[in-house]
């Protein structure tokens, strides 16, 4: 901590570790009134949206995929669904139950990832998963395991386990036999346990707490929990087409980020991601995640940010018990993809990111070549409310001593899980108290 | 006493869309065009997923931020990059991480890290810089001349010095 000659005292943390990337954060205090808060995020998707350009439609969603390794299938989902809709066609069927599957594959390895390695450590008080692993060495073992479990959904559909390299532009380069996902059974269902145990563990943290007003958006399905398909919703009402989602949302460059803030046009700031997924969709969660959100004490309606965690951990247990379900029911389509003859036109698509909406849209020529992209990944759209969130908090943070609250700040950013390869780069967090 | 010999796997790890950090799946290129299977990841979290894959050596490729002018090429041990070396990486679980959790419990891995110094990197774009891809062939040589190595002194941890 140090003291300005004008009186401002300026608490230097450094980099936010634990973070999938870096960034950096501003803290502005005057006694206990927050006079400002910046989260300086640099933004990678822009520069793959200049190269893009220029490029075959069904380069994309490889391009795409290579702008977070975290979440590679949420690019390529997203990238797909955009052009086939452009193109228009759709994937219907076991094409579908695969691309469903595949996400399921995602979410399970990036969810429990971020669970155990990342946040995890926030609320038992240690530096990192080394020191966590040394304290609960069954639940992280037990979470390798289950992460393992993911990878090998991505590696069986995806070709292999990262940048999965089988998925095109009207479905897949080869579908599956039957037996080759019926083989993923035993360990899907012994993680199915292992994310029951890890999600009661989970639950016995102390959770610090933050209520506010949030507008939540998501997608939402008439029928199923979202990750591919749906409408856009909010919790204030918000029902729109994805390819309308311009209309209704809008990127603004502010002077201390690179990257844009995603907001409702003339409402301000949302929440995507887990909590609202959860918020406006829980009675769409199969029986036993529903039972297990239930246990752990979440309802539909706000989600303390903190209390995140736990809605990953009831996803977790949707994902395995969604893909044991596909796996069960699966018969190989006919064909592994659909015609996608070249056409010119302007398709648009959201997908349900592990962090949140990820939305992709794409003008194309009459020889299907990329013309414009647009890419909004989740963090950006979530960095406003990260930013409103310390701003709640910031009284809290400035009557803690100074790594008490870079780890406070740090917790908070990282209830969103923020994504900062596809966000952000070198996160140093100040706070300037007058 | 006999030994079994296990072929080593190889992993270059770098996003190609962000300079030289994508050195080392440049070298798994050359590797691989040799007749060498290597495979490429982007970043620590990919790195764990293969080394939770099985037990055995693995040569890991990768950027390294330390140890002199681009393209400068070491063979290192863990606790060397503590000190003078630090991975590239963009990603909260690194490739340093991924290690150290992979053989807390997996104790039976093996893993030698090839590093190639760059600059740390400013913005993103593809290729490498002049520097840094002048060292990959030399750094594909040096992950050759480690293979005989590797497999026949398998349960040698963290081999320093080549």
């Amino acid at each position: 901590m140090a003291t300005k000659s004008n009186g401002t005292r300026m608490i230097t943390v450094g980099e936010l570790s634990r973070v999938e990337g870096e960034g950096a954060l501003m803290i502005q205090l005057e006694g206990e009134r927050v006079v400002d808060v910046q989260l300086r995020i640099f933004e990678p998707p822009r520069l793959f949206e200049s190269m893009l350009r220029g490029r075959a439609a069904s380069e994309a969603p490889d391009i795409t995929s290579r702008i977070c390794g975290i979440c590679p299938v949420a690019y390529q989902m997203s990238a797909c669904h955009a052009i086939e809709r452009a193109l228009g066609v759709h994937c219907d069927g076991a094409l579908r139950d695969l691309r469903r599957l595949l996400y399921c594959g995602e979410w399970i390895e990036s969810h429990v990832l971020h669970m155990t390695m990342l946040h995890a450590p926030d609320f038992v008080g240690v530096p990192d998963v080394m020191t966590l692993s040394e304290r609960y060495p069954e639940r992280i073992q037990g979470a390798l395991q289950m992460k393992k479990t993911g990878n090998a959904i991505v590696t069986s559909l995806g070709g292999r386990e990262i940048h999965p390299i089988n998925v095109k532009v009207g479905g897949f380069y080869r579908a599956p036999h039957r037996e080759e996902l019926r083989r993923l059974l035993p360990d899907l269902k012994a993680a199915l346990e292992e994310a029951e145990r890890l999600l009661d563990w989970c639950a016995q943290f102390d959770f610090p707490t933050l209520d506010r007003e949030v507008e939540y958006v998501a997608l939402r399905h008439p029928d199923e929990y979202p990750m591919n398909e749906g409408r856009i919703a909010s919790s204030r009402g918000l029902d729109i087409d994805p390819m309308d989602y311009e209309d209704h949302f809008v990127e603004e460059q502010v002077p201390h980020s690179t990257a844009l803030h995603a907001k409702i046009v003339g409402r301000g700031p949302y929440v995507c991601g887990p909590q609202a997924r959860f918020a406006l969709n829980a009675e769409r969660l199969s029986p036993r995640a529903k039972a297990a959100a239930e246990r752990v004490g979440l309802r539909p309606g706000y989600i303390d940010p903190f209390r995140s965690i736990l809605v990953r951990g009831v996803e977790v247990i949707y994902a395995l018990d969604e893909a044991i379900r596909i796996i069960e029911e699966y018969r190989p389509p006919s064909a592994s993809s659909v015609d996608t003859p070249p056409r010119a036109g302007r398709g648009a698509a959201a997908t349900e990111a592990p962090r949140g909406i990820l939305y992709h849209r794409y003008d194309i020529d009459p020889e299907a070549s990329i013309l414009e992209a647009k890419i909004v990944p989740p963090t950006s759209q979530n960095q406003p409310s990260i930013e409103d969130d310390l701003r709640t908090i910031a009284p809290t943070l400035a009557a803690l001593p100074h790594n008490d609250a870079r780890a406070r700040a740090e917790h908070a950013i990282r209830n969103y899980d923020p994504c900062i390869s596809c966000a952000t780069h070198f996160l140093r967090l100040s706070i300037e108290r007058r | 006493m006999a030994r079994t010999v296990a072929t080593p796997c190889i992993v270059g790890i770098g996003q190609r869309y962000a300079g030289d950090d994508g050195v080392g799946r440049e070298v798994v290129r050359e590797l691989s065009a040799s007749g060498i299977p290597a495979q490429g990841v982007d970043d620590g979290a990919g790195l764990l997923n293969i080394l939770m894959g099985g037990a055995g050596p693995v040569l890991v490729i990768d950027a390294v931020v330390g140890g002199g002018k681009p393209g400068t090429i070491h063979v290192l041990r863990r606790d060397a990059f503590d000190a003078a070396f630090r991975p590239v990486s963009s990603h909260g679980i690194g490739v340093l991480e991924a290690i150290d959790l992979a053989t807390r419990f997996n104790p039976a891995l093996t893993v030698t890290v090839v590093g190639i110094s760059i600059d740390p990197p400013s913005s993103l774009g593809e290729g490498l810089s002049r520097e840094v891809a002048a060292s990959v062939t030399e750094a594909a040589e040096c992950v050759r001349a480690l293979l005989p190595f590797q497999a026949s002194v398998m349960t040698l941890d963290w081999s320093s010095g080549a």
